[in-house]
């Protein structure tokens, strides 16, 4: 699938990276119609954070749904989504307390907190500035 | 528009403590301050003052119904307080983070923060989502690159100020926000100037990130549109 690479300071391009699926039974995959630029990308953009180059941006998204893990039982194939930037589980201590923003299981470095979708420090995952988005 | 910067902007005032009737401050009219901006005036605040020096963004702040300040003509803080009888405004939003910068593009990563703690009134409240580092590799000084900034603590504390800060929870408020564009109260795609296909996301990085004029937001459609 195409997606927006991020090559180092100052350098993006377009380019064909592995197709996103669903690698958990509680993931969505989703085909994205709008994905924003975000000034926080920019920070990225200009080499600003330890973002690594090879992987995508992308954190304001929006898509259809066009797979569901067996364990997804609300959202079906076919639904208009908008995805919250933050990647969060919902049980943890911080997620319970309504911090959603600094998830505890999401993000897998245990001395930090919060995940997003092709974000520096935020978590692997990749950025929906792409054809398809794994949404865990 | 409800991935990140409405909520964001929401969030900004939320944790200002924005009420009816507030005067606020917000700096930065990117897409984060615009919204800051447009959650306060939604909120029923008395008086929005928006800072910044774009004039294709302080022209979008106008349309909403807020006050511009262009810090490149006026000292922002002189011009809040004489807007407030001199106390500062009630709540303060930073939507602009550690690449603030001077007109002449020097950065600053304390000027924001110093002004906003300066053109807030005492026992106010700050709500500050621009994004600050832990560390700063290619920060201007020492003190920045260790994700340090010479904030004027001492006016924060004897102000008796509150501040929240840190990324937005962002289901703690779209679901809310949602109904409100659905229920025709808000239309935060405003702000919106261009829609690109993926391929065009170069040219749309480097406009966005050179501050072009009329860039104001970039939305990518991969399926097409
Ligand atoms: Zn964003
Ligand atoms: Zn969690």
């Amino acid at each position: 699938m195409k997606a927006v690479v991020y090559k180092g300071p100052n350098d993006v391009s377009v380019e064909e990276i592995p197709d996103a699926k669903i690698e958990h039974p509680a993931d969505v995959l989703v085909r994205i119609t709008s994905a924003n630029i975000c000034g926080s990308d920019l920070h990225m953009y200009e080499g600003r954070t330890s973002f690594e180059p090879g992987r995508s941006f992308g954190h304001e998204n929006l898509g259809e749904v066009v797979e569901t893990g067996p364990a997804v039982s609300k959202v079906k194939v076919g639904d208009r989504v908008v995805l919250p930037f933050n990647i969060a589980c919902g049980f943890c201590k911080n997620c319970e307390r309504g911090f959603t923003n600094y998830c505890l299981t999401m993000q897998p470095e245990p001395k930090l907190a919060g995940a997003a979708y092709g974000f520096a420090d935020m978590g692997p995952y990749q950025g929906g500035q792409a054809e398809y988005l794994r949404v865990p | 528009m409800l991935a990140d910067i409405f909520p964001t902007g929401w969030h900004a005032t939320e944790m200002a403590g924005v009420y009816p009737g507030d005067s606020v401050v917000i700096y930065g009219a990117g897409p984060v301050g615009l919204m800051a901006a447009y959650s306060a005036i939604i909120k029923g605040a008395g008086k929005v003052m928006v800072v910044d020096r774009q004039n294709d963004r302080l022209k979008l702040a106008e349309e909403i119904g807020a006050i511009p300040v262009n810090d490149s003509e006026v000292d922002p803080v002189e011009f809040v307080k004489d807007q407030t009888l001199g106390f500062g405004a009630d709540r303060g939003c930073e939507c602009v983070g550690y690449q603030a910068h001077d007109p002449g593009g020097t950065e600053h990563p304390n000027m924001t923060l110093n002004r906003l703690v300066d053109s807030v009134r005492f026992v106010g409240g700050l709500g500050v989502v621009g994004v600050f580092l832990p560390q700063d590799p290619g920060g201007p000084d020492k003190l920045e690159q260790q994700g340090q900034v010479a904030f004027d603590y001492g006016n924060y504390w004897f102000k008796g100020q509150t501040m929240g800060s840190g990324q937005c929870p962002v289901k703690k408020y779209n679901r809310a926000l949602r109904d409100l564009i659905a229920g025709g109260k808000a239309s935060p795609s405003f702000l919106v100037s261009h829609e690109l296909p993926l391929d065009q996301a170069p040219e749309g990085y480097k406009n966005f990130d050179s501050r072009e004029d009329g860039w104001t937001k970039v939305v990518l459609h991969p399926a097409g549109t």
